[in-house]
């Protein structure tokens, strides 16, 4: 033993204050001491409390420890969590005092640990989702484990108790490997020592000092007897994970803990719970075999699907470990226990990294209000806290990154364990996909996750919607229908991107393409029509008649909504290019033929690199159906990424019969209630420059603020004529064409100050250079030699 | 009527000077097989220089200088002569040994001993001493006190750390600086280039003829390469270039007729250690006369004169100098630094890359940095199980026969080992 | 065989690296007028608001990939982020850092500049190592703003203007178009806050970047952040820059010669890959080393370039005298 010893700067005893949290045997006594006490209380108050108002025991059992606590701290700072044990902190005290035998061979079985997890929790909780989590559950559960725990610790000797019936002690041991620490001790002063402190005070009967050589922690638990024995003994900071870069002995069961606790955790919850909650939950397997085995068996009380994902997870995982190991050792030409049991350490960070991303998510929703409410309930007196995330919060998806680590970290570990292979390059290159399979394999659910959302949608309170446009009617649905004026034929009718009745207009004046990614994009837009008071009105019934244009320039016709309310017109773009939307209505009053055209158009783009822009069907077209139309006329050098600015002109050509139009009058009237009105030249082109009225403080400028505007053209023939047995003398024709303007680059951007500081920069530090280098003060004369040639 | 005259004590000198300088040319000449003809330019120099007491530069200023580390390019450049002054006689060891403790170097008894006789046959007119062995440092102020003019370079002990770097380069621009005042020539961008070249060219002509000697059927024998190194101490630049051309060409001609300097088993050997100084080449001749060939050496008067070469990046004076100076000092091997695992690597890259037999290292009585590192070299060969001799000789003529018994028992147990394959 | 090897082992490396750098400046800069597009994925600065470039910047495609909101890159949109990332990948293992010293535009104008700085007979300064220690960690500080100022945008927390946040600071947005003759990108953006500062950087960023090569070497290189990001994966690649310590003399030739001042050419006897993270795989160092294959370039374990005695002579003009009539 040794009483001092100089400390590397890795070892975490000699740091400030982490040394003092991990060395000081009285802090961690108090400290075991106050977790036991806090879990003996736990225990005791699910038993008296069992009603739901009971929330301290839950949060002390599944909000702290498991498994936020659990999860978080296995691989970081490793096996902690077994250090601060309740059960392992009492049980030692009882074992000082116990018969200390040897516990028979039959019991020194790691898997009793494992499957008791594996099959008596979680199988169970799949079975019975509700049954533990009740606080009298959990009590029962706890206090059952207690009694056992204690009862093996009385009867066995060195802590058995934790390598073998503990449920987490093998789940603990393997994942722990991946931490960042190490105990271990100091080799020049443990070359000399013939005492070995260090074991004898060992609660499991562990050497500390051949820690470092086996490259093995074995069952550890960073207890911290070993350092209070002896200064010799080190806990240092090493590279995460580094003990699987080399070789040490392996421990089977490690490698079913990591494949069974991925297969009943990670994959049945993706399964279960996640895809489970999809519109497609009834399209797979699980379902389908519940659903079959229905009919033969009564399942009772226990959830048949909950146990068939849990049992084809099991069954999936397993297969892809073992096939996957299995074709990886044949390649390899190695026996398959040895590759299976040595490569399937690289497993390890798959489940314990995806929890950890699940803790933190639940910690925020809901984790974080359980805990200080249970807290206050069980120490008498109430907390109302607010949860620090809710559901739908954008960036609660970081943690998502996690997963994305493990499964990089996991290859990592496994190249580096297929180099320590003894084949060829060759060998170790083919085999490395095949031993690679489960890693690949929880990659696969995960995308295949994403990917059945993605394309069925979550399952809405058990009405799955079908794949169809999203309505933001909600609102609407409460409000009164408004009750509609019929426009008269003097009023301006054109179409609207925003939904007239929806009240907040957070939602509209965006770009509602409708549906999810992956499905076709649509539009939806409503033909408004502004009364005498100035109101927006939207139409109650639409007699007109309705165009499509589309992008390939073809022609048909589209329908109108067919809810109460405001009429709307939805139309797909599925290709890129100009969308044009007609409204072509005709009627006779006062002699006079009315035809009116409302047209909409709209440039979907969706930003693909292969798009190619062909001028001749970005050109601006009409249709014949529409007699009478405003064109804006294209520049030559517009691209796909085409916009307005304030400033630019606006060229736009009126059209009738397909023909350009002089004389007609074209009106361009903006949202600021700003107007211009020309005629058309003999080409039929009118020429708008748009204006700059958008000054708001600078604080709250936005580039992208949209000055929406309309065109109207308007013009009069006189020919006389019959439309449905109706005379008119004169022809009128209108037409319109809504549309948006951004503010002007110069508005906000200076070249001027964009240069200037430029050369301002460079000539303060070409200046600040040259006297530095020429400047330099030194207690001698630096020598400096003329650059003659 | 014979006219009897008294010699004076330098024609005296001068005489047992010749007398050494030719017994050591005889031995070198007719002992061996038949040295390239183009080595004849080089015996005859030596016969000038120091039978006949030529003087080769009569027409620039001489520049003398007491290491290697001085250097050579910028004294090129301020068109001056730099000579190298160490010494090789004992006739001068035995004048300098009444200057200096008799446990000194002999090497520097020698040259303090020159200077003590003053008799130079091309007399440096500033002498540039840098701060390098203990022995050589103290003998500034010696040769100082006898009236010549000594300029001290200062030179760092460590060569790991950027302050020696830097401490380096500052001495060299001052000594640049100093010197061209002293000689009165400014340094230009020009001259400097020039000058770098044409010693690159030197070092370049050394390298192609010694890569020679990496062949089973070495071309020509280490005593003659010796020589011709020695031969840069202080012959005129151009004829030594025009002379070493020479010897490549027929070197190169006899690689290809496979002309053999020495036998087929005659073990090859890397010497290192003191430098054997024209005519003190009393332990490589021995070598060679027991019929082992020297391969390749690691001493400062031959191989590290031309090993490191200068690269510039940019060819500005002030980056030529930082550059000059680097070179000296940071491919040095030799052991008046604090650290010599640079020494031991490189003694073991030649054997490796010279496929020699053995190593024998010779230390100078009396030189301490020398006898010093002997020891890790010698455990550094062991580990890389290299056979290694130690030998400590001085100039004095009475030792050869104990050294020839070491020497050719060492050389026979490498032709056994090589026997036995 | 061994003619070629002594022919390539003897190349000026220099003229070498002015043409190839030429062809690719061209082939990135104009690449569009002549209607090649290698893609979005291209390992070097090839920045894409040049309209005419032929293969665009990795960074750029990459920073609006990860300002996707987060449920959707790391569910649909992971394949499409790791599609381009691969690609990537297979362009840069083919080089390793070689595309910063010969193929990166903004490389080749620093060296032009450098060029142009010694014909002007300006010395160039160096970094004390204690400096130069410090500042090298920089440019993982700048890999970090490309990646997470756009998840920051995806989770919600830094609005739109952050969404390519280094290209707003990146002097090659500035200076690439100037070569198309687009000066459109030389203006501060007043419109928000964020914007006004992000591009008043880009403009010092430009204005150090051009003051920088006229006093260092390679002076933006030491900061640049996808020379870090080259670096992670620079241990898979093809080309690697070797040495043999054993033949090394530690006459620190080849750390005099370093654009990036890189201490660890000269000193490290001992590792066998010597690619440090600055270093441009500029090969000047294996052409300044003046001993037999003691630093050499191997692709595939095959040495390409050596250094040699014979070469070092050479490329120093020391292999003949040119002879002056006296």
């Amino acid at each position: 033993m040794v009483n001092f010893i100089k400390r590397d700067k890795d070892d975490i005893y000699a740091k400030p204050l982490l040394g003092v949290l991990f060395k000081n045997q009285k802090f961690l006594t108090i400290l075991k001491i106050a977790i036991s006490m806090l879990f003996l209380y736990a225990l005791y108050f699910g038993f008296t409390h069992t009603g739901k108002e009971n929330t301290f025991t839950t949060a002390v059992f599944w909000g702290i420890f498991w498994s936020l606590f659990m999860v978080l701290t296995l691989p970081t700072f490793g096996r902690i969590f077994c250090g601060i044990c309740p059960h392992g902190f009492m049980g030692k005290y009882i074992t000082k005092y116990g018969l200390k035998k040897t516990m028979p061979k039959w019991l020194q079985n790691r898997y009793i640990g494992v499957f008791l997890l594996v099959f008596g929790w979680w199988g169970v909780y799949y079975m019975f989702p509700n049954l533990f989590r009740t606080p009298l559950g959990t009590a029962i559960l706890f206090a059952v484990m207690t009694l056992i725990a204690f009862i093996v610790y009385f009867l066995y000797k060195d802590m058995s108790y934790c390598k073998y019936i503990c449920p987490i002690g093998t789940l603990t041991r393997a994942y722990s490997k991946l931490s960042f620490t190490w105990l271990g001790t100091y080799k020049s002063a443990c070359n000399d020592c013939r005492t070995f402190e260090c074991a004898t005070a060992c609660p499991y009967n562990l050497k500390p000092f051949t820690f470092d050589n086996r490259n093995s922690m074995t069952d550890c638990t960073l207890c911290m007897d070993c350092s209070s024995a002896c200064e010799a003994v080190s806990f240092k900071y090493k590279n995460p994970s580094f003990s699987l870069f080399s070789k040490f002995q392996v421990l089977k069961a490690e490698v079913w803990a990591f494949i069974l606790i991925l297969a009943s955790i990670s994959i049945t919850m993706s399964f279960h719970h996640g895809i489970g909650r999809s519109n497609a939950a009834g399209d797979m397997i699980w379902s389908k075999t519940a659903e079959f085995l229905k009919h033969y068996i009564d399942f009772g009380a226990i959830d048949p699907i909950g146990l068939f994902a849990f049992v084809y997870a099991l069954i999936f995982t397993i297969l892809a470990a073992v096939i996957g190991m299995f074709i990886a050792a044949k390649i390899l030409k190695k026996d398959f226990n040895t590759v299976f049991y040595d490569l399937g350490y690289s497993y390890a960070p798959l489940f314990i990294l995806g929890s950890i991303a699940h803790s933190f998510e639940m910690f925020f929703l809901k984790g974080y209000e359980h805990i200080a409410e249970g807290f206050a309930y069980g120490f008498g007196f109430t907390l109302d806290v607010a949860p620090l995330a809710n559901r739908g919060d954008g960036w609660l998806h970081v943690f998502d990154l996690l997963k994305w680590v493990a499964i990089i970290w996991a290859l990592i570990i496994l190249y580096k364990r297929v180099k320590l292979l003894d084949v060829s390059r060759l060998r170790k290159i083919a085999a490395f996909p095949f031993a690679a399979s489960l890693i690949i394999f929880f990659l696969a659910v995960n995308m295949y996750v994403g990917y059945i959302f993605k394309t069925y949608g979550k399952a809405s309170n058990g009405h799955a919607s079908h794949g169809g446009v999203e309505r933001v009617n909600k609102k609407s649905e409460k409000q009164d229908l408004p009750t509609f004026i019929k426009p008269e034929f003097s009023d301006t009718i054109y179409f609207s991107e925003i939904n007239p009745t929806a009240e907040k207009k957070s939602y509209g004046g965006g770009h509602s393409h409708g549906g999810a990614r992956g499905r076709v994009a649509t539009k939806e837009v409503w033909p408004v029509f502004e009364d005498a008071e100035g109101k927006k009105n939207c139409l109650g019934a639409l007699e007109a008649k309705l165009y499509l244009l589309d992008a390939n320039l073809n022609t048909k016709e589209a329908t109108v909504s067919k809810d109460a309310g405001c009429k709307s017109v939805t139309f797909e773009m599925p290709d890129n290019g100009y969308y044009n939307l007609f409204y072509v209505n005709k009627d006779v009053k006062d002699n006079t033929l009315y035809i009116t055209t409302a047209k909409y158009e709209f440039l979907r783009f969706n930003h693909s690199n292969y798009a190619i822009y062909d001028k001749k069907k970005m050109d601006a077209h009409t249709i014949k159906e529409a007699p009478f139309d405003i064109l804006r006329v294209r520049e030559d050098d517009e691209t796909f990424f085409h916009a307005l600015y304030s400033g630019k002109k606006l060229r736009v050509k009126v059209v009738l019969e397909e023909e350009a139009i002089e004389g007609a009058d074209v009106t361009l009237s903006t949202k600021t209630l700003w107007s211009k009105t020309l005629k058309t030249d003999k080409n039929g082109v009118a020429t708008f420059t748009l204006i700059e009225d958008y000054f708001p403080n600078w604080n709250e400028f936005n580039k992208r603020y949209k000055n929406e505007f309309l065109l109207s053209a308007s013009y009069v023939k006189d020919v006389s004529g019959v439309d449905n047995e109706r005379q008119y003398q004169k022809i009128n024709y209108s037409a319109t064409y809504p549309s948006y303007y951004y503010p002007n680059e110069r508005g906000y951007k200076s070249y001027a100050y964009g240069l200037s500081a430029a050369v301002l920069i460079m000539i303060i530090s070409g200046f600040v250079i040259y006297m530095y280098r020429t400047r330099r003060e030194k207690p001698f004369k630096e020598v400096r030699f003329d650059e003659e040639n | 009527m014979t006219e009897h005259k008294i010699e004076t004590s330098r024609e005296r000198q001068n005489r047992h000077k010749a007398m050494e300088a030719a017994s050591v040319l005889e031995k070198i000449k007719h002992n061996f097989k038949e040295p390239p003809r183009a080595m004849s330019y080089f015996y005859d120099l030596y016969e000038r220089v120091n039978c006949k007491h030529e003087s080769l530069h009569v027409d620039k200023a001489k520049v003398g200088t007491m290491c290697i580390q001085v250097p050579s390019e910028i004294i090129y450049a301020l068109d001056a002569v730099p000579l190298r002054l160490c010494n090789g006689f004992y006739t001068d060891d035995e004048i300098g040994s009444d200057l200096l403790p008799s446990k000194s170097c002999p090497l520097v008894k020698a040259t303090v001993g020159q200077f003590a006789s003053n008799n130079f046959s091309d007399k440096p007119d500033v002498i540039i001493s840098p701060t390098t062995c203990d022995q050589k440092a103290k003998s500034g102020a010696i040769i100082e006190g006898m009236g010549f003019s000594v300029y001290d370079m200062e030179f760092p002990r460590t060569k790991e750390s950027h302050e020696s770097r830097e401490y380096w380069r500052r001495s060299v621009r001052k000594f640049t600086k100093d010197l061209s005042i002293d000689l009165n020539k400014k340094l230009t961008k020009k001259s400097l280039k020039e000058s770098i070249k044409k010693v690159g060219y030197a070092q370049h002509l050394y390298h192609k003829l010694n890569i020679l000697r990496k062949n089973t059927a070495s071309p020509i024998l280490g005593k003659d390469m010796f020589l011709v190194t020695n031969a840069f101490f202080f012959d005129k630049i151009d004829n030594w270039i025009d002379a070493m051309e020479n010897l490549v060409q027929e070197c190169e001609q006899r690689v290809e007729t496979q002309v053999n300097a020495a036998s087929k088993m005659s073990p090859r050997i890397v010497y290192t250690g003191s430098p054997p100084i024209f005519p003190n080449l009393k332990i490589p001749l021995l070598i060679e006369q027991s019929d082992a060939i020297i391969v390749a050496d690691e001493t400062c008067s031959s191989n590290r004169m031309f090993n490191d070469m200068i690269s510039v990046d940019e060819w500005f004076v002030n980056d030529m100098i930082d550059s000059i100076a680097d070179r000296y000092l940071k491919g040095c091997t030799c052991p008046i630094f604090t650290k010599n695992s640079d020494r031991k690597r490189r003694i073991i890259d030649l054997v490796r890359d010279y496929k020699a037999d053995g190593v024998i290292y010779q230390a100078f009585a009396g030189c301490q940095v020398y006898e010093m590192e002997q020891r890790s070299v010698l455990e550094a060969m062991q580990k890389a199980q290299i056979p290694i001799l130690y030998l400590e000789s001085d100039y004095s003529p009475s030792q050869s026969g104990q050294l020839t018994t070491r020497i050719e028992a060492f050389v026979e147990s490498l032709k056994n080992r090589k026997r036995r394959g | 065989m061994k003619r070629i090897r002594d022919f390539i082992n003897r190349a000026d490396i220099r003229r070498f690296r002015f043409w190839l750098q030429l062809f690719f400046f061209v082939l990135f800069i104009y690449g569009g007028y002549f209607a090649i597009n290698l893609g979005n994925s291209i390992p070097v600065f090839s920045c894409g608001y040049d309209r005419q470039v032929g293969g665009m910047c990795y960074f750029l495609p990459l920073q609006h990939q990860l300002a996707r909101p987060l449920d959707v890159l790391f569910s649909a949109a992971s394949i499409s982020v790791l599609i381009g990332f691969i690609t990537f990948l297979l362009w840069f293992v083919v080089f390793n850092k070689a595309w910063c010293g010969y193929a990166c535009p903004l490389g080749t104008m620093q060296d032009w500049l450098t060029g142009l700085r010694k014909k002007m007979g300006i010395r160039y300064s160096t970094y004390t190592q204690p400096q130069f220690d410090k500042l090298k960690k920089i440019k993982y500080i700048m890999l970090a703003l490309v990646i997470l100022a756009p998840m920051g945008v995806g989770m919600g927390i830094l609005g739109g203007e952050w969404r390519t946040a280094f290209c707003e600071i990146c002097p090659g947005r500035m200076i690439t178009p100037l070569f198309v003759g687009d000066v459109s990108q030389w203006s501060l953006d007043f419109s928000t806050k964020t914007a006004m500062i992000l591009t008043t950087l880009g403009l010092i960023f430009t204005g150090l970047f051009v003051i920088g090569s006229f006093v260092k070497k390679r002076f933006f290189c030491f900061f640049c952040p996808m020379s870090a990001m080259h670096y992670i994966f620079s241990d898979a690649a093809l080309l690697k820059l070797k040495k043999d310590g054993d033949k090394c003399t530690k006459c620190g030739d080849c750390y005099n010669v370093c654009d990036m001042q890189i201490k660890d050419i000269a000193d490290d006897v001992k590792s066998t890959n010597i690619l440090r993270d600055d270093c441009i795989l500029c090969m000047k160092c294996v052409a300044a080393c003046p001993e037999d294959d003691a630093l050499h370039v191997d692709i595939l374990n095959m040495k390409l370039f050596s250094s040699t005695k014979g070469g070092f002579a050479k490329r120093m003009q020391m292999d003949k005298l040119e002879k002056k009539d006296d």
